[in-house]
C-alpha cells in the first residue's frame, strides 16, 4: 500500500471562531502504483488532505501511513518529502530562480545531491514534461508560455524522483491543447517510472479516463469510492452534490434508457464510437 | 508562524460592542487613551477596571484573545515595572540593601504605569477586536473628512488602507501556499543561522512578490474598468447611522471622563 488513512480528520484554526473541519474521517487505500483520482468541487477538502500525504500538515485525528511510514510518529521529513512529490495548485506560481535549469534543480540540490547528479535529474525531469533541455534550460522560467511555465514546474518535483506523485488540479486554467499535454505526459511518467499517482480535479472526464480509482468528496468526506464505472453509475447522487457525471457516461446511459445497449464504463470517445458503429453494422 | 500576526484580529459577533458606529467607537478609543493617562488614584483605576471589565464582558470576545495582546510586550511591561522600582526614589524608605533602595513611591509608580500599558494595550484590541477592518477604515474616512479642505487626500488614502486590510489575508494565504509548496520541494525555512535562513527565504519571496504585483495590476484594472475615479461624487451603500447604543455608550464614557478627570483635579476626594 503506498498511502492508506483511517479516519483522517483535520480542523482548521481549532479553538476559535474560525473553528473549521475542512477533512472529516476519510479512509482510503491506495495501492503502489494505482492511478488514485480525487474528485470534489472547491472547497470539499481535497487539497487538504492530499497536503497530509506528504507531511505539509498533521491530521487533527486518525492515523495516516505513507509508503509504510507511519505518519502519527516521529518520522524523517526529507526522506517522506523525497519519496512524495506534491504538485500545488497553479505550480507555476512558485517559479523563482533565474534559470529553468535552477529551478528544476532546486529540489534535487535540496535533496544534498551532487552537481552531476542534480544535472542528470533536471535533464530527465525536463525531458518527462516535454521540454527540450537544450532549449528552456538557460532561459528564465518568466519568459516561458502559460503551458510551459506549468510543465516546468512539474519537472520541478519529478526531478526529485518521488515514488508517490500527487497533483492538484494539474490541469487548471490551460486550454484544451495545454490540458492534453499535461495528461498524456502524467500516463507516459506513469508507465515509464511505475510510480503511484494521486490526482485532484474537478473534471469528470478527465478523471474517468486515467483513473483506476476515484474517490468522491463532499463537504470534507468520501461519499463515494472504486472503479471510474462504478462511481460514475450513480448518476443522481452526484448531480445532488452539484457534481457533473462525464458527458460518455451520460450519453452512454441516455442510450441505455432508450433501449440502445452499449456497456457501462466507456470513458473515451473512440471507444464509444466504435460500440456504437458495431451496434448500428449488428442491428442491419 | 504565521498564525502570530495579529494584524487584522477581527473577531467576528453580534454584540452591543460589535454594533457601536465605527466612528464613535473610534472616537471613544481616543478619549480612553487620553483618559488613560489621568489614572493616579487606587480609585481611578479600579473605576477603570470595571469599565473595561464590563466593555469585554459586553463584547462577548473571549478574554483569553483580549489578554493575547499582552503576549508581545510582556518583556517591555516587566521592563518598566522593574526600571521603576529601582530608579524612582521617594521619601518612605521600604527596604534597603547596599546600592538597593525601594520606596513606596518608586513601588506606586512602576504600578500605575505598567497598568497603563495594560489598559492602553486591552483598551484599543478591543477596538480592532470588535470593529472589522472594513468599517474600521470606513470610520476612519468619515472622521477625517474635513481634512479635505487643507487638501488631504482622505478618500484615497481610505481606498488604500482599505485594499491593503483586504489584501493581507490574500497574501498571508499565498506566503503560506508557496512555503508550502517550496516545502514540498525540500526547502527549509525554519533552521540555520540569520544569513542562512535570510538566504533561504528567496524561494518565498520572488514569486510572492511577483504576485502581488500581478494582483495589483490586475486589481487597478478591474477598478478602471468599472469606472473608478477617485472619491469624487462617489456615493455609499452603507451609509452610517447613529443609534441610541451609540448614546448610551457615548455617555458612559461621558461619565468616566467626569470621573477620572474630577479626581485628577482633586475636585473628588479620592
Amino acid at each position: 500500500m503506498a498511502i492508506i488513512t483511517e479516519k483522517l480528520t483535520h480542523i482548521y484554526q481549532q479553538g476559535t471562531p474560525f473553528e473549521a473541519k475542512a477533512v472529516d474521517e476519510v479512509s482510503m487505500h491506495i495501492r503502489q502504483g494505482e492511478f488514485c483520482g480525487i474528485i470534489g468541487h472547491t472547497g470539499s477538502g481535497k487539497t487538504t488532505l492530499v497536503q497530509h500525504f506528504n507531511g505539509l500538515l498533521k491530521p487533527t485525528s486518525g492515523t495516516l501511513s505513507v509508503l509504510g511510514i507511519d505518519l502519527n510518529q516521529k518520522y524523517d521529513r526529507k526522506a517522506l518529502r523525497m519519496s512524495v512529490g506534491l504538485v500545488f495548485q497553479y505550480p507555476e506560481y512558485q517559479l523563482f530562480e533565474e534559470t529553468v535549469e535552477k529551478d528544476v534543480g532546486f529540489g534535487p540540490r535540496n535533496l544534498g545531491l551532487s552537481e552531476d547528479e542534480v544535472k542528470d535529474r533536471v535533464r530527465e525531469a525536463l525531458e518527462h514534461v516535454e521540454l527540450e533541455y537544450s532549449d528552456v534550460a538557460d532561459k528564465s522560467p518568466f519568459e516561458l508560455s502559460g503551458g510551459q511555465k506549468r510543465r516546468a514546474a512539474i519537472a520541478g518535483v519529478i526531478a526529485m524522483r518521488p515514488k508517490v506523485l500527487i497533483l492538484d488540479e494539474p490541469t487548471a486554467g490551460l486550454d484544451p491543447t495545454g490540458r492534453k499535454n499535461i495528461l498524456g505526459m502524467i500516463v507516459s511518467l506513469k508507465k515509464k517510472t511505475g510510480c503511484t499517482i494521486v490526482m485532484v480535479s474537478h473534471n469528470m472526464d478527465e478523471l474517468s479516463k486515467l483513473a483506476d480509482t476515484i474517490y468522491v468528496m463532499n463537504e470534507g468526506s468520501v461519499i463515494a469510492s472504486g472503479a471510474p464505472k462504478d462511481v460514475f453509475a450513480n448518476e443522481n447522487e452526484l448531480t445532488r452534490i452539484g457534481l457533473d457525471v462525464p458527458q460518455l457516461a451520460r450519453l452512454g446511459s441516455a442510450l441505455r434508457r432508450r433501449g440502445f445497449f452499449v456497456p457501462e464504463g466507456v470513458f473515451t470517445a473512440e471507444e464509444m464510437a466504435k460500440h456504437i458503429a458495431g451496434k448500428l453494422k449488428g442491428d442491419r | 508562524m504565521l498564525k502570530d500576526v495579529t494584524l487584522g484580529q477581527y473577531y467576528p459577533g453580534d454584540s452591543f460592542v460589535h454594533r457601536l458606529d465605527p466612528r464613535i467607537k473610534i472616537i471613544l478609543t481616543l478619549i480612553y487613551i487620553i483618559l488613560v493617562f489621568f489614572v493616579t488614584s487606587y480609585w481611578c483605576c479600579l473605576v477603570l477596571a470595571l469599565f473595561l471589565a464590563l466593555s469585554v464582558i459586553m463584547s462577548k470576545v473571549k478574554l483569553r484573545f483580549v489578554l493575547r495582546s499582552l503576549r508581545p510586550i510582556i518583556f517591555i511591561l516587566v521592563l518598566t515595572f522593574v526600571l521603576n522600582i529601582f530608579f524612582v526614589q521617594g521619601k518612605t524608605v521600604l527596604f534597603e540593601w547596599w546600592k538597593i533602595r525601594i520606596t513606596l513611591e518608586g513601588l506606586e509608580q512602576a504600578l500605575f504605569l505598567t497598568l497603563r500599558l495594560i489598559f492602553l494595550i486591552t483598551g484599543t484590541t478591543l477596538l480592532t477586536l470588535t470593529t472589522s477592518p472594513l468599517a474600521l477604515t470606513d470610520g476612519l474616512e468619515r472622521l477625517m473628512k474635513p481634512l479635505k479642505y487643507i487638501k488631504f487626500p482622505v478618500h484615497a488614502l481610505a481606498m488604500m488602507m482599505t485594499i491593503a486590510l483586504r489584501f493581507i489575508p490574500t497574501l498571508l494565504e499565498e506566503t503560506q501556499k508557496i512555503m508550502k509548496a517550496q516545502s514540498a520541494r525540500g526547502a527549509d525555512f525554519e533552521s540555520g543561522n540569520v544569513f542562512r535562513r535570510t538566504k533561504n527565504m528567496v524561494p518565498l519571496l520572488v514569486p510572492l512578490f511577483i504576485s502581488a504585483f500581478r494582483r495589483a495590476d490586475e486589481l487597478a484594472l478591474a477598478m478602471e474598468s468599472r469606472c473608478y475615479q477617485g472619491g469624487e461624487g462617489r456615493t455609499r451603500m452603507k451609509i452610517l447611522h447613529l443609534h441610541i447604543s451609540d448614546l448610551t455608550a457615548s455617555l458612559a464614557v461621558a461619565a468616566l471622563s467626569a470621573f477620572i478627570i474630577l479626581s485628577y483635579a482633586k475636585v473628588i476626594p479620592v
